[in-house]
């Protein structure tokens, strides 16, 4: 046994020093050599950012920072935590609901201080027999390969019962994720035949909600609230459910109740004062969007859109002392994305608008024209509009619709963004340019997307792969032309043998569609093919 | 309002009750580390101590289990206690059980045995289980000759746990009023046992399952023909 812990390598993270030395002295008992320890919650997912632990031992209470909870979503959110790690959440109490309410974010083990050193080691030995099993499932995951881990999956299905059960709700969720609703649903059925396990009923209520019976999803979701009010999650749902029903005031309320037990999620903050805004309560709407600015400040969950909600309200209350330091907080956090710093730019040359000359907006206007046209491909819809909403409120039109030209290039054919762009250039009074903007910008990508479809229907595959190609070079966020170059290539791999040129490209699209939407499940389905191609 | 404001008061002395317990709790872990330390380093049977030693660490482990099972009950009393029912290895749990009074067996010179199959797996909060079994195993450990067995299979009625010891068995006036410890005329909350077994039942009524309840019984007799602790989980 003494192999098996002298192998592997261990994270130890706690806020008291005799702590992370006893837990190091009970581990190089064991046999354990590579050994590492943190103080904070901070520096352990530093640590776990640049390498790989099969065990980290955390405590949940780690002093001001991070709590443990927080380390272990923060990790498993990043990627850092593979399934065959295996988690250890350390609780001085018994009974934590901010950990055990976690329906999904669970760590694969909990001990109560104090901690025994003959039970630990027992315990492990326990957790890494079933864990170094999943390796496989977690290669898989880490080539972006899911429907490769649902196999995985099936195969593994053998043996201790608790592994088992683990394999299934993982496998579960990547149905989910891949929209293979009927099977995700099946399991979740056949587990709740066993026993009434609430992450079973809770992935139900999920599918319910994406196929749209919204009546049956919330029933299912009040009834586990009822049964423990404490499965926060299960609030975020039904909020979404409560708001695709138009009870949006009911929603909030929801909420409302979620943050008051827990307040430090930044996502549910962020969807509060969203509902609040649209509700028309920007007191709580403000109050929510300070919380998500203030616990999202080290937070990899943080988003360029409560800074930018919170710049409103300051805005229209008229606090610019607020306004101005929030901006320029906001531009310091949000340097790296371009979509971010987009936001981040129109709305700061939005509020400079009564202190600074025109000189001083336009340059942030040059920055921001400067940012579109190098990072067209990663720049999202939504962003691209609220940016333009800004430059017509400073009466920039020209620059405004060429960010919105930009957009409709990118979604050429969807009328939704079309009509929202509509709309804003009514609201703005420039209505009657609309229709020339939109002609121009999507006029010539509907003639390339017709020509495409032809000539592949004509066999002209090489010839139409070329087209898709050049076009998506230049308007790289075009998830439609994306995807149909993606499917060419990979019929013409699969008819005349691996291209090297043409699998980079799938790949490196692959990617970057799923790095825009992680749940993308055609750009899923596809790296699942590529992945079977001979390499 | 005036309800309002009288809840906040009880909710304020629950957490202060909680509070001073957890307190407590800390400085029970740091005296139990104490504890160790002596008996790791120092040779106690030269000392002429080692006895006192074992008791002075069940004393210890004995308060901080009754906190523990006060802090419990306080939370399933105020409807706060989340069960977190899980697929639990049943002779891991039971291996690890004995673990946990790993030093107390040693030092007091108690062999033991785990008997049950590896395949067995149940669903259970192992939190609570923990409470329970800790409770079956300490009393056991006090009042046993020299030998413990823990065992552990499946009937119709749901998983049945037994421990057993080769003391001289539970007094029988304890025997005859054993159904009635949920009632405090009985004078059974009065004694550890007592505390204990409430405890237990309570542990035992969150668990119900397909509309079958749990129950613990006590009796002599069994393989090693002394106190036997049955706790059937549904």
């Amino acid at each position: 046994m003494d192999d098996l812990f002298g192998r592997l390598r261990y994270l130890i993270i706690d806020d008291f020093e005799q702590m992370r030395v006893s837990f190091k002295g009970m581990l190089t008992g064991f046999g354990a050599v590579d050994i590492e320890t943190c103080a904070c919650g901070e520096q352990g997912l530093k640590a776990l950012s640049v390498r790989n632990y099969d065990v980290v031992i955390c405590d949940y209470n780690l002093g001001d920072g991070k709590d443990g909870q927080q380390v272990l979503e923060e990790a498993r959110y990043l990627g850092y935590l593979g399934h065959a790690c295996s988690f250890f959440m350390i609780t001085a109490e018994s009974n934590m609901p901010m950990v055990l309410g976690a329906l999904e974010q669970q760590p694969d083990e909990y001990m109560i201080k104090p901690i025994n050193p003959d039970v630990l080691q027992h315990r492990l030995i326990g957790v890494l027999k079933r864990k170094r099993q999943l390796k496989p499932i977690d290669q898989a995951l880490i080539e972006g390969d899911k429907v490769g881990a649902i196999a995985l999956c099936d195969e593994q299905r053998d043996g201790d019962l608790k592994k088992r059960l683990y394999l299934t709700k993982l496998q579960s969720e990547l149905c989910i994720d891949l929209e293979r609703y009927d099977d995700a649903s099946a399991i979740y059925r056949q587990m709740l035949k066993i026993r009434d396990f609430p992450w079973a009923n809770f992935g139900l209520g999920k599918i319910d909600y994406f196929r749209n019976d919204l009546e049956k999803a919330e029933q299912r979701f009040r009834g586990l609230i009822e049964e423990n009010q404490h499965y926060l999650e299960v609030y975020d749902w039904l909020a979404l459910v409560l708001e695709a029903c138009g009870e949006t005031a009911e929603a909030q309320v929801l909420l409302q109740q979620a943050v008051k037990l827990s307040p430090k999620l930044v996502s549910r903050q962020r969807k509060l004062g969203e509902l609040a805004r649209d509700n028309g309560d920007m007191e709580t709407a403000e109050r929510a969007f300070l919380a998500a600015v203030r616990w999202g400040e080290n937070s990899c969950f943080a988003k360029a859109e409560e800074y930018r909600q919170l710049a409103d309200i300051h805005q229209k209350n008229g606090h610019y002392p607020k306004l101005l330091r929030l901006l320029a907080d906001g531009r310091k956090r949000f340097n790296e994305h371009p979509s971010d710093q987009i936001q981040m730019l129109s709305r700061h040359a939005r509020a400079k608008r009564h202190i600074d000359n025109d000189e001083v907006i336009d340059a942030y206007l040059h920055e921001i024209d400067q940012l579109v046209s190098e990072h067209k491909g990663v720049i999202a819809a939504d962003d691209l509009l609220a940016a333009a909403d800004d430059l017509f409120q400073l009466s920039r039109s020209e620059e405004a619709q060429a960010l919105l030209g930009v957009l409709l290039c990118n979604h050429h054919d969807d009328d939704a963004w079309t009509d929202r762009v509509q709309q804003l250039m009514k609201h703005h009074g420039n209505e009657s340019e609309a229709d020339a903007l939109i002609k121009e910008s999507k006029g010539e990508l509907k003639r390339i997307h017709g020509e495409c479809i032809q000539l592949l229907q004509q066999g002209g595959v090489a010839q139409a792969i070329t087209l898709l190609n050049e076009t998506v070079d230049h308007y790289p966020a075009n998830r439609t032309l994306t995807l149909m170059s993606i499917s060419a290539m990979i019929d013409y791999m699969q008819e005349h043998g691996v291209d090297h040129g043409y699998h980079f490209r799938c790949r490196h699209s692959l990617n970057q569609l799923l790095l825009r939407d992680r749940r993308d499940a055609a750009a899923d389905k596809y790296l699942h093919v590529l992945n079977q191609l001979p390499a | 309002m005036k309800d309002d404001q009288q809840k906040d008061e009880v909710l304020g002395l629950t957490s202060a009750f909680a509070m001073v317990s957890h307190d407590i709790k800390n400085s029970l872990g740091i005296l139990l580390k104490y504890i160790g330390m002596i008996s790791e380093n120092c040779d106690l049977e030269a000392c002429g101590v080692s006895q006192e030693c074992a008791d002075m660490e069940y004393e210890v482990r004995r308060i901080n289990n009754n906190l523990v099972k006060m802090l419990t009950l306080f939370k399933v009393e105020e409807g706060n206690y989340m069960l977190n029912v899980d697929a639990h290895s049943i002779r891991d749990f039971l291996e690890e059980e004995m673990l946990e009074h790993g030093d107390l067996t040693k030092q007091k010179g108690i062999g033991y045995e785990v008997e049950c199959s590896e395949e067995l797996y149940w669903y259970f909060d192992r939190n609570l289980m923990t409470g329970v079994m800790s409770n079956a195993i300490s009393n056991a450990l006090r009042y046993t000759k020299d030998w413990l067995r823990v065992s552990a299979e499946t009937t119709d009625e749901g998983l049945v746990v037994t421990v057993e010891d080769n003391g001289s068995g539970f007094p029988e006036s304890m025997l005859e009023k054993q159904g009635e410890f949920f009632h405090p005329e009985s004078g059974f909350l009065n004694n550890n046992t007592g505390l204990g077994l409430y405890f237990t039942q309570v542990v035992l009524d969150l668990h119900k399952h397909d509309g079958k309840r749990g129950r613990v019984t006590l009796s002599n007799g069994g393989v090693l023909q002394g106190g036997c602790c049955r706790i059937l989980l549904p």
